[in-house]
Parts: structure tokens; sequence; C-alpha cells
């Protein structure tokens, strides 16, 4: 998310290093990425503690009359925390500019979504918020951009939240120790099988708008890109230990 | 100066913030249409209208963290606990999100809001409604906390807690709301700083360190003292749990060398635990005597009154304590 915001990938990879030259400063780390200039509001690590967040930010928007959406994004996981529950209350009354955005990837962790969740469809939670539900195929990228934009259209015509499931897959183990013994070989070969970038190359090389090269290139950039992240974040200098004070209070008030 | 109520001074200080800056806003449960449960936000929904004074549901973790969203992009939230017995619903929030977030974004995001409401326990209202929280807020870096005992320091803080930029608790007492003391007149600029401590009364044999509702039993039990006793007592008055006078507790203890330290929280890691390590640690060699604390007890809140009272400090336990470390 936060690449996608257009921090680079420089501060990105220097902060899951912990050093200075991170979006974070170092200080917070893989969970916590913040990039103020980009509208990057977090990186929140407490499943579900954000959308209310979320929601106040939503709220600021209206109180100051300005044209901005916030998108929330959490997983399949956070659907039952309660602080979900009563930031998409709060949203619906409020009629707050919110995208509810659930990046459903079918685990929270180790537990799947039928050992976890009541509901057939998470997109039904919304139902009960009076906020409108979009499910999306998070494994084509034309379906994530179309019917987001719709919802963004509709949000800025007449401002309100709105919820969106986005069906994915995680392709790994949810942290570095996770073996991710809790899922079978040919659920993660069928979904790999239908891998977003995969599938709009070839949707882009048949419609011939790009070439295999092309994209070939693409990818060899994105490689270099991630390689010289690693070399810049292993150069960079840790934060300065004399600096552990400084930023548990901010000096001064308004005056 | 005149005289109002401690309910009218934080009346006061919400509606000059609210006027002066439009950042400011309020947000909890009854606050607009009801008046407040407590009535401290009494005429506000009339002056202010719904967009600035902001009725929520029974959410708090909801609308806590709501306020930390709005806080994270430049407004200044002042989110009402009916009581701060209720923050624990909000606890992830408080300790969570509002005090970590400036250190989390290596210092791109500060969280100027304030939480108020009334804290400590009342009369007969059991155990859950009865909880003393500042020792909790107390230990979590990235909070301040304010406990004002009069009118005047209560009108004087809420400002300052709103004007300030990281998150500020401002722990009202449900039992002061109705007491009354002089305050500068409505259009003087009433700020008082965090950190402060105030001599409440001077005295010369023992220091009494104390904040929020254990301030009118501190000074009720010195005056039992200097009449009965012959015992002059000083009454110092935290008004900040965090940041710490400890000038303020040093200078005091350096002249009285005894100190007794009355609490409206639970003994054990209470507010009065830290302030005795302080100042054992600073200035060992002024003290005449071992530093007494008076506390809760150690149980969970009681309703029957007796067993209530039991529980809670009282200027006999205060009288008694002050006796022990002045050997009398």
């Amino acid at each position: 998310h936060a690449l996608a915001r257009g921090t680079s990938a420089n501060a990105c990879m220097a902060e899951l290093f912990g050093k200075a030259t991170g979006c974070s400063r170092g200080l917070g780390g893989s969970m916590h990425f913040f990039d103020k200039e980009r509208h990057m509001y977090g990186g929140h690590a407490i499943v579900g503690a954000h959308v209310p967040l979320a929601a106040g930010m939503a709220f600021a928007s209206k109180y100051r009359d300005e044209d901005r959406i916030t998108l929330c994004f959490f997983g399949d996981g956070a659907i039952n925390q309660g602080a979900v529950h009563e930031a998409m209350n709060l949203a619906g009354l409020h009629k707050l500019p919110l995208i509810f955005i659930c990046e459903n990837n079918l685990f929270a962790m180790g537990t799947s979504v039928e050992r976890s969740t009541s509901l057939k469809e998470l997109v039904e939670r919304a139902e009960g918020y009076n906020i409108p539900g979009t499910v999306i195929d998070g494994m084509n990228f034309r379906d994530v951009r179309d019917k987001l934009a719709e919802i963004i259209d509709s949000i800025r015509q007449d401002p309100h939240p709105a919820f969106a499931e986005i069906r994915t897959y995680r392709y790994r183990g949810h942290s570095m120790s996770d073996p991710a013994s809790y899922r079978t070989k040919e659920q993660l070969e069928k979904f790999r099988g239908d891998d977003p970038i995969t599938r709009l190359r070839a949707q882009l090389t048949r419609e011939e708008k790009l070439t295999n090269e092309q994209f070939d290139k693409i990818d060899k950039e994105a490689k270099e890109t991630a390689l010289a992240s690693v070399k810049f974040a292993e150069e960079s200098p840790e934060p300065p230990l004399e600096k552990l004070y400084d930023y548990t209070y901010v000096n001064g008030s308004e005056s | 100066m005149r005289e109002i109520t401690y309910r009218q001074a934080l009346n006061e200080a919400l509606a000059e913030e609210l006027a002066r800056d439009s950042n400011v806003f309020l947000m909890g449960e009854e606050v607009a249409e009801y008046n407040g449960a407590y009535k401290v936000s009494q005429g506000l929904l009339e002056r202010f209208g719904p967009k600035r004074i902001i009725d929520t549901p029974i959410s708090e973790n909801g609308f806590a963290g709501m306020g930390v969203g709005a806080a994270m992009v430049g407004l200044r939230p002042i989110i009402e606990f009916m009581t701060f017995s209720f923050s624990f619903v909000a606890f992830d929030q408080v300790v969570n999100n509002a005090p970590n977030m400036l250190t989390m974004s290596g210092g791109q995001f500060n969280i100027p809001i304030t939480f108020r409401g009334p804290n400590g326990p009342a009369h007969q209202l059991g155990a859950t409604h009865s909880h003393a929280t500042e020792c909790l807020y107390a230990n979590i870096p990235g909070l301040k906390i304010c406990t004002p005992a009069t009118p005047r320091d209560a009108k004087g803080l809420l400002k300052t807690a709103i004007r300030d930029n990281n998150p500020v608790l401002v722990l009202e007492s449900e039992l002061l709301y109705s007491s009354k003391g002089m305050v500068e007149p409505a259009d003087f600029e009433l700020l008082i700083p965090l950190g402060q401590a105030e001599l409440k009364r001077e005295g010369s044999d023992v220091t009494i360190i104390c904040y929020a509702q254990t301030v009118p039993l501190a000074l009720a039990a010195a005056e039992t003292l200097e009449n009965d006793e012959e015992i002059s007592a000083e009454v110092l008055d935290l008004r900040s749990i965090k940041p710490l006078d400890l000038e303020a507790i040093l200078k005091s203890v350096s002249k009285t060398h005894r100190v007794v330290i009355v609490e409206q929280d639970r003994p054990f890691c209470g507010v009065g635990a830290e302030v005795c390590y302080r100042i054992q640690k600073e200035i060992f060699d002024a003290l005449d005597a071992p530093i007494m604390r008076v506390a809760q007890e150690d149980v969970p809140m009681p309703y029957n009154e007796r067993l209530e009272k039991a529980v809670l400090p009282s200027a006999e336990k205060l009288i008694a304590a002050v006796k022990k470390v002045c050997y009398a």
C-alpha cells in the first residue's frame, strides 16, 4: 500500500531493516509504515483497531468540507473485531466518505474464514450497517480498478461509506516462521495459476497494448529496484541512540 | 475573581476553546442533546451546533478511535468518556493508537487530542463504575495526565490540555462537579501549565501530597491536625500526574522532612509508589521518617456504603498516617 501511494522502495526496505532512512525513521517497523507527505496514514498492526481511525479521517474531510475519500484496508481476520463494527456503524451514521476494503485472502494467520466467520460472504456485513457492498475479484487487476473507480465516483457525487470485499490469496505464510500447513498444495497452485500479474500480462499482450519484451523489461526493473533497495537499506545508518526520547512527545502547543 | 462550580469552570473552558479554534470539537455519549451526563457540556450544542458538539452511540472504542484519526489529520478532538471506567472499552485507542503514533511514524503524526471525563470512585457505583485509572494511564509513555481538584485548576488545565499537541487525559472528579471555588473573570485567559504542582496550604511539619478528590480531603485533615494535634501540614496538589512536578515535591519535602501521599487509586503500582520512589532516590537524607501512603484498599469496589467507605482513603486514615510519620 505504501508503494502504491508513491513511497519509495528504498524508504520501505529501510523501514523493514529498522534504519533511519526508513519511511518511519526505523521506529515503526514492518507493521507501521507511514508517509505523511503522500497521505499514507499507516501501517497499523492491532487487527481492526485502525478502522475507527479511518472513520476519524473521513469525519475530518466532511468536517472541513474537503473532497477527500479515505481508503481503509483490512483483512478477513479483522471482520469480527468490535472496532470494525463500531467504525462501520459510525461511518454509516455520519455518511462518511470512506471505503472499507476487506482483502479476503481466506486465512487470518492460520484460521480459515469458514472457521472464523458466521457469514457465508463477508460483504454481507455491510448490509447490517446500511452500507453498500461490492465483491471484487482481487486476482483481476481490471476488476479491482473498475469497481473501485465506480465506488469512488458514487461517493464523490454523494458522500457515503462503501464496503468492498476483494477476494484474493496469499502465496506465502503469514510470517517468516509460518510453513502454512493449514492449507493444501492444490489450493495454492490453483491461485498461483490465477496470478493477477500473469493475467494482466496476458490481457495486455493479447490486446497488443504491451509486448512481452516490454513486460520483461518492467519485471527486470522491478527486481533491480528491489535489490537496490536492499543495498540502500543495508548501507543506511541506524536511528541515533541519543534521539531515543525525541519522539515520545511533540514539543509545544497550538497557540 | 468570582465563585463558580467545578462543572461551570469546565464548561467555560470548553466554550472558550471551541470559540477560539474551529478545529476543536466535542464528541461523546450524551454530550449534545442531553447537555452532558453530568451537565458539563450544558448549552454547548445550542451555541456551537451539531457539527461541533456530537452525540455518539455507546461505542467508546469506535468514537475514541475516530477522535485519534481526526487528530492525525489536524483536528483537535475533545473526547468525553461518561466516566473513565468506560475508557477501558476504548483502552486500545487510548494506550495504543493515541500515544504510540508519534513514535511509530518516526515523528510524522502527533495526536492533539483531549480525553476527558470523571475518574475515580464516586458514591456507591459498584466495582465497574468506580475505577481510578490514573495509575494505569501514567504507565503509558506518550500520554499526559492532569487531575484538577478546584474549579480554577479545572478551567486552566482543560484549556491547556486542548491546546497541547499531544494526547492529554483530563481526569475530572464526579464528586467535585458541584464544588465551588474562586476563578478569574470569564474574559480572563486562564491557562495552567501541565506538570506544575501547587501548594494548596503551607506548613512546616509534614508534606501531604495529593491530587483530584484527595485534595479537599487533605485540606480538611490538615485543619484537624493543626487544631487537634498542633501538627502543621503542608498540602501539595500535584495537579498533573504526568509530567510530574518533581521539583515542587522535593522542595516541600526538603522543608518538612516527612511525607504522606494520599491517592485515590489502588496501592499496588499506584501513583504514590512512583512519587515515593522518586523522593527517596533524590533526597533520602532529608527524610526523618519512612514515607507513608494512603490509597484505596486492594479490592474491587464493594457497593455497600459502609464497605465502600472502608475501601476509600479518608481524613481519619490520613490523620493516622501523618501522626505516624510525625511519631506523634
